[in-house]
């Protein structure tokens, strides 16, 4: 059913709102969504917590490197006869 | 007021296309700015951390050094050999060292730059930190304490 009006028709406008709850919709998606480097700040920022808390309380937790890039590591060094690593925590 | 129909449309359907791309645009170059802000921070925070772990370890080998020299008091202990200092801050390799001055011994001076960088995925962030240690072995007669 085609409806004419002044300027646009009934179809038109309905068209038109549809274009714009779809890219309002990804608007609003995108920005509940964190960047890829906000993610990863995150998840070293968690990690480094983690760590300086542990190599400040005499932790011992020496995570496996990950395989996957994006977990990420943070890595206190202590002096003993050597520089050896002393905590590596991945998150 | 009389308007071209067809005309009318077209213009104001081509304004508001070209508010809508104007819109996206804007919006994908400021997740492209947050993205990278947060990458710098992190590789800032990073070098930052790294330099302070390289002040520590030097610190804590020319402690070990001096107690190492401590041949007035036999009952000091060290980490470190009789010469060993060079070698243990070599081993830093996180962190780069520009030593201007290293002198092994009972009263070892160590100073110099300590640069760290920190390279995430094409943001590269450098911390520079100027180092200087003179340490003795404190008390009279002198004891495992050190003063700095």
């Amino acid at each position: 059913m085609e409806m004419k009006g002044v300027i646009f028709t009934f179809d038109a406008m309905l068209a038109l709102a549809i274009v714009i709850v779809l890219f309002s919709g990804i608007m609003i998606f995108n920005l509940a969504e964190p960047t890829t480097g906000a993610t990863q700040s995150l998840r070293y920022t968690n990690a480094t917590d983690s760590a300086i808390n542990e190599y400040l309380t005499g932790g011992i937790t020496k995570d496996d490197l990950p395989s996957d890039p994006n977990t990420n590591c943070k890595e206190f060094f202590e002096f003993s006869s050597d520089v050896v690593l002393e905590v590596r925590k991945c998150i | 007021m009389h308007l071209n129909k067809k005309g009318s449309f077209a213009i104001i359907t081509a304004i508001a296309v070209a508010a809508l791309l104007l819109f996206i645009i804007n919006g994908s170059l400021n997740a492209s700015q947050t993205n990278n802000s947060f990458l710098k921070m992190q590789a800032g925070r990073e070098a930052v951390l790294d330099a302070e772990n390289a002040v520590r370890i030097y610190d804590k080998a020319s402690n070990s050094e001096i107690l190492a020299n401590a041949n007035s008091n036999l009952s000091c202990t060290s980490t470190l050999l009789l010469g060993e200092l060079q070698t243990a801050l070599n081993s830093i390799d996180f962190c780069e060292i520009q030593l201007t001055n290293l002198t092994q011994g009972s009263f070892p001076t160590v100073s110099g730059l300590i640069v760290c960088n920190r390279n995430i995925q094409g943001f590269e962030i450098t911390e520079e930190r100027t180092v200087t240690f003179n340490k003795t072995l404190g008390g009279t007669p002198p004891t495992c304490t050190i003063d700095s």
